[in-house]
């Protein structure tokens, strides 16, 4: 009887050397935009060459490093510095943990890129799972801020977001971290919003004006490529630093002091609700429960799939890692659920500059010799949505605020 | 080889009994690795009760430990001369052992039904109505300091506000951040808005289940001031970890100051854009 | 020994085929239930490895929150450096337990053991339904592959706790399991509820009908009191948990809202119809799932009874007493589920009484740890690998269940409820008793099984190396749970209140980890003794029960004469006869001298 002993060690053996093997992940690494090479390559007809996806991922990481190790390219006046604190960056930046030193970095990965993604993509691993789902930093827009359509938010406004959460949506409060932690994640978020938005402008750069084959920045000439790249961060740069500019100021509201103030308000606003100017109805629907218009879709969705999405194409989206297209519903007002903020200026940035990156559009504001909304009629708005869910009508049969059961004392 | 498991079954008693001793001692390294610091005013009839068990099932669990470890020593076959005691058993033994941690048990059941009625089913009362007699139907309970409600991945909190009534549009709306005087009996009626979620604040000894469509009351007295978790302690999906809220005790004047504020801040009606962020 | 024949009785089917339809009916659709506890068993076993993996997992995320997890993290989230997500977290606590509890605890016991033994030890030839039997094995396997599937469908497995409390299992937004993941886990554990229903349909008839002459209700053996009694619990409560299972998939599936509240919704979806109670399911749940934790540890009290009396040598103390304890356990069993919701806004008043009969169920428990003391007590103690098993059993089982009584006192589960004390407290009774019951049982009846003995010093090795790594597993977490760290949270350490127990985590994880290697050498010494082990006779352990005068392994039909019962199972060093044990087959001497 031969000893089989013989054939327990190695098999030992080699179960040990597998489980080893399969011990290291790679270090974690920014996604490129499949989806977006993909819309250029079928808008082209040209495919991307591998080549020049590396040399893009390439320069990419010769100018904002990796999530391990962010940078900021700097080259006289031109870089991130002017909107965002490199130490800041390497705080958020990296695996979970802390230095030697004990101070801590990660933050960004231990609080935010299982939703957002490492890449600030919107396609962590929890995204598709969540309703709304979660914002995509890469075109730069964001909903909830100061300044109007297609400016950027101000710093300001990305910590509101950070510390009040976005109520009725997943993404929590985080008030209660520590005011350098929320810096650093407003930094880092700042730094992956440019990044993906020079990678989307590179990549159209690629399709669009350079020849099949060639690549954005050649080794042996560079300097042509690495302008460009300057010149798209430069801009986008730009647009960042100015925002707080850009913020819309907020009137005072006017002068209520009575009741009667009020319900007057309160008529005028329910007017204007109903009526042309403002022209709430259409999407918010006659009952104000958001039934107007249950078919568009947002900007990072239109973007992809268009209004059609039974198009053929949304298939080969999808397998890239694009999330299934869900429609935009305008908001149910009677809820009392307020995403971008409750406060009366919170309310007055939605309805004055709409909301970026949707179907809610900016008031038209009254021009000489045109009609238009005053600032007055925009309070007057306000309070009229902000008295709705006290309405009769509003008892809300969703969200179990009714007592179903109240424990008695017996 | 058997003296050698009798006295690792001996080392169950010893380091078992030891992993006790340390923490609650607050020795090395185990400090602070006890019972939280409690600051109710009720909470100590839960911490007694506690003590109360650990110290009795200490006594059977020692005693239980070595007379098994006696009887592997005693009588371990390698070392035992002595025949076997061919018994198949006492009943004496039985009944005293069936009738004694019987009467224990019982004792500690009835024991605690005050705590767990202080707890529970004692609401505080503003006063027990016309008639004068608590526990009839015309008593006037204490109205809540808050609402809470649990959402998936937060404590969303709505204060009453300076009318004194839930519902009404001055009601102060926030997430997290708990604030409650120190020294006064407070009420919160809890809630939920989607799923089952736990409302655990370790620190007063207060936990209770909130559940969609039922509303709920929790109520305690907080003797300290300083800041404290609230942890969420039933599973309630992929962020149960983060449902942290913060719980802040304070004087009824820092209180009023802060409600005060944060309702200023709700109300904010006015922007004009600054230089720079 | 008697000299009537009593022939292996043959069943009808041919022998004669040779091939793969007769190798298909002989060892994988078999009928006998020796070959079908093993299948229970190697098949349990397996799982075994799968659920203590899934604890590693675990143990790893709460030592190094974030990191990059061995194995998984590369295979399922190598884009974020190996950091699990959240969810993930979710999906492996559920899984660890639905697979511990279901696939390994219950079925080992009922279906591996209850199946090996109960003709066995009460002298019958098999099962009273042979088909039944099969069934029942084959019944796991969808069970298998809709469990084993969940971990591929969308979100990589149900996350609602193997509790499944509704809401968060039943809307099909509130989590990321929750969609096909969370069906097919209802699918599996009905699955596994018929199969156990069959077995106890089964071992009940069989133990009832078919003992041997001379076997009365009061001459069984310890385990097949206890498997008798298990199989009742199962027969009774398994129909509730299997009701409300189908219940839940109503409401996830066909719209219906038996556990959802007026308006249910998570997540912004729609709000569901609703107008039903979540506490429903919790009622229903623990109506089968206290039972349940009974079923996981009697059948194991009861085999460590056999142990202990063999290995003194004396017979068990108080065998009455021990079967009323199985008993009372089992019928106070039923009146004590709301222990478990205590904190769940069931009304407080309901609290106080179910308060009362979970104290009172600590009385059956102590009654019989005093008696297992008894019995080693005035013993000659042999310490095999078995025995030490049963003691440790003995040991950890007063740790679990004295650790029961503070959950059982309401106002203390105030602040322990869901928190590690309650993981600690099943753990000891599960791991460091059941399973540890389990592994004493193998190393028992493996020479039974396979007719050759596993190496007494590996066995020896691994039950040490196991013994010292789960108490430093476990034992604290008794401390962690003092402390109020809770259940079931991704990264606990978020809160000020727990932030510096994270070294003690890592302990305790580097502890689990060298208890889950150890098993490598129980795994290797099982495997090679099965073919090279040293080969023994009938009865190496020199013991009494019937089971242990069939050979070994035993042939089809389990015994070559007719056993004859003259007396009960413990007659271990009487002073009738001169050798220290007195098998039950063995007639009086008198009797054997009317012979001569």
């Amino acid at each position: 009887m031969h000893t089989p002993r013989s054939i327990i060690r190695p098999l030992l053996l080699l179960g040990v050397v597998a489980l080893l093997v399969g011990c290291r992940a790679e270090d974690a690494r920014f996604r490129m935009d499949m989806v977006y090479v993909r819309k250029q390559e079928n808008a082209t007809e040209i495919p991307f060459t591998r080549a020049q996806l590396l040399n893009l991922s390439n320069v990419l990481a010769a100018v904002f490093g990796t999530p391990d190790d962010p940078d900021i390219l700097i080259d006289g006046d031109i870089g991130l510095h002017e909107i965002v604190d490199l130490t800041n960056l390497k705080m958020a930046a990296g695996p979970v943990g802390s230095d030697e030193m004990g101070f801590p970095h990660g933050l960004y990965r231990e609080h935010c890129s299982h939703c957002h993604g490492v890449t600030g993509n919107g396609l962590g691993p929890t995204a598709a799972f969540l309703n709304p789902y979660p914002r995509d930093y890469r075109q730069g827009i964001y909903k909830f801020k100061s300044t109007p359509k297609g400016s950027r938010p101000t710093t300001e406004d990305l910590k509101t977001v950070l510390i009040n959460g976005v109520q009725g949506t997943a993404m929590p409060s985080f008030a209660l971290l520590a005011d350098d932690e929320i810096d650093a994640l407003v930094d880092y978020v700042k730094y992956l919003s440019v990044r993906g938005k020079i990678e989307r402008d590179l990549i159209f750069e690629v399709a669009d004006e350079l020849e099949e084959k060639e690549l954005l920045v050649d080794p042996e000439e560079p300097d042509d490529g690495l302008e460009t790249v300057k010149m798209y961060l430069t801009a986008e740069v730009r647009k960042w630093a100015s925002a707080s500019n850009e913020a819309t100021a907020v009137p005072a509201p006017p002068a209520s002091s009575s009741d009667e103030d009020r319900l007057d308000s309160l008529a005028r606003g329910r007017e204007l609700f109903h009526g042309t100017l403002a022209n709430c109805v259409k999407c918010h629907g006659e009952t104000a429960l958001g039934d107007g218009q249950t078919t568009d879709y947002d900007q990072w969705t239109i973007e992809i799939f268009t209004k059609e999405p039974q198009q053929p194409g949304i298939g080969e989206f999808v397998a890239l890692g694009a999330l299934k297209p869900r429609n935009i519903l305008p908001r149910n007002l009677r809820h009392g659920v307020y995403r971008g903020g409750r406060r009366p200026i919170d309310l007055y940035w939605r309805v004055r500059n709409g909301i970026d990156g949707t179907p809610m559009p900016a008031a038209t504001m009254k021009q000489p010799g045109q009609k238009g909304l005053t600032e007055a009629d925009i309070w007057h708005l306000i309070d009229y949505v902000r008295s709705l869910p006290y309405e009769p009508l509003s008892n809300p049969h969703y969200g179990g605020h009714e007592a179903v059961v109240e424990r008695q004392r017996l | 080889m058997g003296r050698f498991w009798s006295i690792l079954f001996l080392m169950v008693p010893v380091i078992g009994v030891g992993l006790f001793v340390v923490p609650m001692a607050d020795m090395w390294p185990m400090q602070n690795h006890w019972l939280p610091e409690d600051i109710s005013e009720h909470g100590a009839s839960i911490d007694d009760l506690y003590y109360f068990i650990l110290y009795l099932t200490g006594v059977i669990f020692i005693a239980t430990g070595l007379t098994l470890f006696w009887f592997l020593w005693r009588y371990d076959a390698a070392k035992n001369p002595d025949p076997v005691k061919f018994a198949h058993g006492n009943h004496t033994l039985e009944v005293i052992w069936s009738i004694v941690p019987a009467a224990v048990l019982l004792f500690i059941a009835i024991h605690q039904m005050t705590a767990w009625a202080e707890a529970k089913l004692r609401r505080p009362l503003e006063n027990s109505g016309p008639d004068g007699i608590v526990g009839t139907a015309d008593d006037v309970y204490m109205k809540p300091l808050v609402e809470v409600t649990g959402r998936q991945f937060e404590w969303r909190l709505r204060y009453p506000g300076a009318d004194g009534e839930l519902g009404t549009r001055d009601d102060i709306y926030l997430v997290n951040d708990l604030h409650v005087p120190v020294n006064e009996e407070v009420v919160m009626t809890i809630k939920s808005d989607d799923v089952l979620h736990s409302f655990f604040l370790p620190n007063v000894r207060v936990k209770q289940d909130v559940v969609p469509g039922m509303r709920q009351y929790v109520w305690f007295k907080a003797k300290k001031i300083g800041t404290y978790d609230i942890v969420c302690a039933e599973l309630c999906g992929w962020g149960h970890y983060k449902m942290k809220g913060r719980l802040t005790v304070e004087s009824r004047e820092d209180f009023d100051r802060w409600i005060q504020q944060k309702y200023q801040a709700q109300e904010t009606s006015q922007f004009t854009a600054g230089p720079g962020d | 020994m008697s000299s009537t024949t009593a022939g292996v009785q043959t069943h009808g089917h041919a022998h004669a085929e040779a091939g793969v339809g007769h190798f298909v009916s002989t060892y994988v659709f078999s009928r006998d239930h020796k070959i079908i506890g093993l299948q229970f068993l190697f098949s349990t076993l397996l799982w075994f490895l799968v659920g203590g993996l899934l604890a590693l997992g675990i143990r790893w995320q709460l030592a190094w929150p974030w990191t990059n997890m061995p194995v998984i993290g590369p295979m399922l989230f190598s884009g974020e450096g190996g950091q699990i997500s959240p969810e993930f977290y979710t999906t492996l606590f559920t899984m660890h337990a639905t697979v511990m509890i279901f696939f390994v605890i219950i079925p080992i016991l009922a279906g591996a053991f209850g199946n090996y033994l109960i003709p066995l030890m009460i002298g019958a030839d098999d099962m009273a339904f042979p088909t039944l039997n099969m069934l029942s094995y084959w019944f796991m396997w969808p069970a298998f592959i809709c469990i084993g599937g969940s971990f591929f469908a969308p979100g990589n497995g149900a996350g609602a706790g193997w509790t499944s409390y509704p809401p968060l299992s039943v809307l099909t937004e509130a989590a990321p399991g929750s969609g096909m993941a969370q069906t097919l886990w209802l699918l599996g554990v009905t699955f596994v509820g018929v199969s156990s229903m069959m077995g106890s349909v089964n071992y009940l008839t069989t133990i009832i009908q078919m003992r041997a002459p001379g076997m009365t209700m009061f001459r069984l053996p310890m385990t097949i009191w206890a498997m008798f009694i298990t199989a009742v619990l199962q027969a009774f409560a398994l129909p509730v948990l299997t009701a409300a299972g189908f219940m839940q998939l109503g409401d996830r599936l066909f719209g219906t809202g038996f556990f959802l509240a007026d308006g249910a919704t998570a997540n912004n979806m729609a709000a569901a119809t609703g107008g039903g109670q979540p506490l429903l399911w919790q009622h229903l749940f623990w109506f089968y799932s206290h039972p349940a934790v009974y079923v996981m540890i009697l059948p194991a009290m009861g085999m460590v009874s056999d142990i202990i009396s063999c290995f003194s040598r004396k017979p068990i103390f108080g065998y009455r007493p021990m079967v009323y304890a199985i008993a009372g356990i089992a019928g106070l069993g039923f009146i004590v589920w709301g222990h478990h919701m205590f904190m769940s806004g069931m009304n407080p008043y309901l609290g106080m009484t179910f308060m009362v009969t979970t104290m009172l169920i600590a009385l059956p428990s102590a009654v019989k740890v005093f008696n297992w003391l008894g019995t080693m007590w005035g013993g000659k103690i042999q310490f095999t690998t078995p025995m030490l098993f049963a003691i440790s059993f003995v040991s950890m089982f007063i740790i679990g269940g004295l650790s029961g009584i503070f959950m059982a006192a309401t106002p203390v589960d105030i602040f322990i409820h869901d928190t590690y004390f309650i993981v600690a407290h099943f753990h000891y009774v599960l791991f460091a008793g059941t399973a540890m019951a389990v592994f004493g049982a193998i190393y028992f009846w493996f020479p039974k099984m396979f007719g050759r003995m596993m190496n007494e010093t590996w066995g020896k090795l691994h039950f040490f190396l196991t013994f010292v790594f789960l108490n430093g597993t476990f034992y604290t977490m008794h401390i962690l749970g003092a402390v109020g760290f809770p259940r079931r949270l991704a990264d606990p350490y978020h809160y000020e209140t727990f932030r510096h127990l994270l070294p003690m985590n890592q302990f305790m994880s580097v502890c689990a980890i060298l208890m889950v290697s150890v098993q490598v050498i129980f795994a290797a010494n099982l495997i090679y003794s099965i073919f090279y082990g040293k080969p023994v006779g009938r009865n190496p352990w020199h013991a009494n029960s019937l089971e242990w005068m069939a050979p070994s392994p035993p042939g089809h039909g389990n015994f070559d004469f007719q056993p004859i019962v003259y007396r009960g199972p413990y007659e271990y060093g009487s002073p009738e006869v001169d050798s220290d044990y007195y098998p039950q087959i063995e007639p009086p001497p008198d009797e054997k001298k009317d012979e001569d």
